[in-house]
């Protein structure tokens, strides 16, 4: 796949909206304006200011790379939805998918292979902020019929790391980490959770060695209540943890809960993700 | 005669009931046979083909034909148990690796803290091709486990009886330890076996802000203990079942001191241990693999015989092969890479040689010589240590000799000079300590020799007795770290 606009600066989106893949594959951003006249083009890539209203970012100049997509865009009219990437400063992956037609509608957001479903708000916006999952990380967005995706490479990427839970309806298994000897009880890192409590959710702890308070270890564990609703029964989730390969591998938890008797009970399984290590001794 | 022909009727009606057509395909597709299947024991086809009978291992194979056994029979199975840190914590960074090495994928479903299981599954199809069932024990159940057959593979860190075969896949070391607050860095043998025996009940008498002395220790690892702390410890000190506990406890309590292993130090700091003569060694990755850390200890993959399937004895063999020490080392245990240490970051150890050999000329003569001989080489990290007054080489030594023998068919010392250097404790005669760290720098030589396929290195052995002790002899760990066999290396074109 050729790739444009590898030299823009740190600030600046590198968002790469695989239309015309996409239109291959059958995941094409069905908008009438591009039925009437399909390109030939099998990849665009645009760049836009991260942020429009930071005085340093406004001397760039546009860098709009191919003539053919801003036409496109003017026939599409506002109803074209347009799906951004950008690495904050820290590190993370910020997602800004601006749907006008799609306000407050459905909508399935894929990280990788992390997905969760969210809705847009009343304008068509959605953004989400992530810690970055690998250093390319892969956007896909179902709006309805339509897909939109994106890739970015994420130079931070090896800043943090980071375990994820992934599950299906109401959350049942939720992370635990300490840092012992080093925070007392403060939590040594961040929780991201993404989706709204019904469909797909997802949840990731990421860690830095300044957010361990000096430990060189994390100890995680995974911990999940007894109730009325899930005791005896059999439950199971997704935990993500990063392979001694590198990359994010899911595991799966088949879980079966304790018996009713014990409602109210806390069940903690400290063997299921490996200790975070953030500084070398 | 009748009953002859009945039985040769018999067999031919027989036959095509017994053996139906199957064709047995390589993964990649590329190879395949094709025949009655004559018979099939979960691991070996075997099949009569035009050539005649070929008996094949059925690892990886696919079969196609009305012959074929249950899919579920063509899955490796195999069962594996030892202790948690080892099997939900180092197995599972091997196997990933050995997965990704036989391009198959690999899925762990996780059933409670004490049972998961791995599942292997063709890059392609998605087929499954083994599974490891994965169950936590206790150290001391997994030989009879192994016994009973209720595991196939077992990890743990004791030495098992002759029956089973046991290889060292990673090594570790019982280390003093203290929280991050506790300002004390380094502690005499004598200062450690008083806080551990309960004579010790606070840290200013250790001239240390004054807490109470809290004592932690495992629940196992007895020998080990004992080989740190001859007299054993309190019935004061807490023992912890979970080494992740023991460190998280300790870490956390400025007053603690425990017995940890270094896999599972945490966020706890270890203590330096010093003799009376003041020769202290930190435990370190390099000091670990050397064992001139003294309570190091092997940690082993045990299985009974070789009656597994094919991918099975693959993983066997990969987790016993150099290319799985990272993975050792990334899942926080001490790998057994064969590393280097140059002359240069020894100057501590020669500069304690000369302070010894004092103002006598035939002593100082003799660390003249010793410098000369190491002078420019590199030590290799492997060492070879004796058990516990015997000639005989300790288990992480016997390992040794088949690794640095390896190392060597490999090609890694090519053009190289290898001294094996002896070394003994001061205890006796000077003389005869001498002789003996000769006779066993020769004698490891021979063993390595032996196993080196095609050698392109040159074999020395060089001994200097007592001259250059690691440890205070006072210590009970201390002699056993003197009495050791070194390895040095030299690029020839720098020999003299």
């Amino acid at each position: 796949m050729k790739k444009l606009g590898a030299p823009f600066g740190r600030r600046w989106v590198m968002a790469f909206a695989t239309f015309g893949l996409a239109l291959l594959s059958g995941h094409f951003v069905q908008d009438m304006a591009f039925r009437e006249a399909p390109w030939k083009e099998t990849e665009i890539a645009v760049a836009l200011p991260v942020d429009p209203s930071d005085p340093s970012e406004l001397n760039v100049p546009p860098r709009l790379t191919a003539r053919v997509l801003e036409t496109r865009l003017e026939r599409a009219g506002t109803c074209l939805p347009n799906l951004m990437l950008e690495e904050t400063p820290n590190g993370d992956l910020s997602i800004d998918l601006h749907a006008p037609c799609h306000a407050s509608t459905p909508v399935e957001l894929r990280v990788n292979s992390l997905v969760a479903d969210v809705k847009t708000d009343a304008t068509g916006r959605l953004n989400q902020r992530i810690p970055a999952l690998s250093p390319e990380v892969s956007v896909v967005v179902r709006l309805g019929e339509r897909t939109l995706s994106a890739q970015m490479a994420l130079a931070k990427s090896d800043a943090q790391q980071l375990v994820a839970l992934a599950w299906s309806g109401p959350q049942t298994f939720f992370i635990r980490a300490d840092s012992t000897g080093a925070g007392g009880d403060e939590i040594p890192g961040a929780f991201t959770r993404v989706g709204h409590g019904e469909g797909a959710s997802f949840e990731i702890f990421s860690s830095s060695a300044l957010d361990s308070l000096g430990a060189s270890i994390v100890r995680l564990s995974v911990e999940t209540k007894v109730t009325e609703e899930n005791c005896g029964r059999h439950v199971s989730t997704l935990a993500y943890q990063t392979s001694y390969l590198g990359d994010l591998r899911p595991t799966e938890i088949a879980y079966t809960m304790p018996d009713c008797d014990r409602v109210g009970d806390v069940v903690r399984l400290q063997n299921l993700l490996r200790d975070m290590r953030l500084a070398l001794r | 005669m009748l009953s002859r022909l009945s039985l040769i009727l018999a067999l031919l009606f027989a036959l095509p009931a017994l053996a139906e057509t199957v064709r047995l395909t390589t993964p990649d597709g590329d190879i395949f046979i094709e025949g009655k299947l004559l018979s099939f024991s979960g691991e070996l086809f075997r099949v009569e083909t035009e050539f005649g009978a070929v008996t094949i291992d059925a690892g990886g194979l696919r079969c196609s034909g009305e012959g074929c056994p249950d899919p579920a029979d063509l899955i490796a199975r195999t069962a594996v148990g030892g202790p948690p840190d080892m099997v939900h914590r180092l197995f599972p960074a091997i196997l990933e690796a050995f997965a990704e090495r036989m391009e198959l994928g690999a899925f762990r479903t996780f059933n409670d803290d004490t049972e998961e299981s791995w599942e292997l599954r063709e890059a392609g199809t998605g087929r499954p091709v083994a599974v490891f069932a994965v169950r936590s024990m206790d150290d001391e159940a997994v030989e009879p486990q192994l016994a009973a057959k209720q595991i196939t593979i077992g990890f743990g860190r004791l030495e098992a009886s002759d029956r089973v075969r046991q290889d060292v896949v990673a090594l570790d070391a019982l280390v003093p330890a203290v929280a991050p607050d506790n300002p004390r860095a380094v502690l005499t043998q004598s200062q450690l076996q008083a806080l551990f025996a309960g004579e010790t009940d606070s840290w200013d008498r250790l001239g240390a802000p004054g807490v109470p002395v809290s004592l932690h220790a495992p629940k196992d690892l007895d020998q080990q203990v004992r080989r740190l702390l001859s007299d054993g410890i309190s019935t004061k000190a807490t023992r912890h079942e979970d080494l992740a506990v023991l460190a998280d406890t300790v870490a956390a309590d400025p007053g603690a001191i425990g017995l940890v292993p270094y896999s599972a130090l945490g966020n706890a700091i270890p203590v330096i241990v010093s003799g009376a003569c003041g020769l202290a060694i930190p435990a370190t990755r390099d000091t670990i693999r050397a064992e001139d850390y003294p309570v190091t200890h092997p940690l082993y993959l045990a299985r009974l015989g070789a009656d597994q399937p094919k991918l099975v004895r693959d993983f066997i063999a990969f987790a016993r092969s150099p290319e799985a020490q990272p993975l050792v080392r990334a899942a926080g245990f001490v790998d057994q890479a064969i590393g280097r240490i140059s002359f240069e970051r020894q100057g501590g150890r020669i500069a304690n040689a000369v302070l010894t050999a004092g103002d006598d000329p035939a002593a100082t003569a003799e660390v003249r010589d010793m410098i000369a001989a190491l002078l420019g080489g590199e030590r290799l990290t492997l060492t070879f240590r004796f058990r516990d007054g015997s000639s005989d080489l300790d288990p992480q030594s016997v390992s040794n000799i088949q690794r640095l023998a390896d190392a060597i068919s490999a090609g890694a010392f090519d053009g190289h000079r290898m001294q094996f250097v002896g070394f003994s404790d001061g205890v006796g005669e000077k003389a005869a300590n001498l002789r003996l760290s000769e006779r066993r720098a020769r004698s490891v030589r021979r063993a390595v020799s032996a196993r080196v396929a095609s050698n392109t290195v040159d074999f020395e052995v060089a001994a200097f007795g007592e001259l250059m002790p690691m440890a205070c002899d006072d210590t009970p760990w201390g002699g056993q770290v003197n009495r050791r066999v070194e390895v040095w290396v030299n690029p020839l074109e720098v020999t003299r």
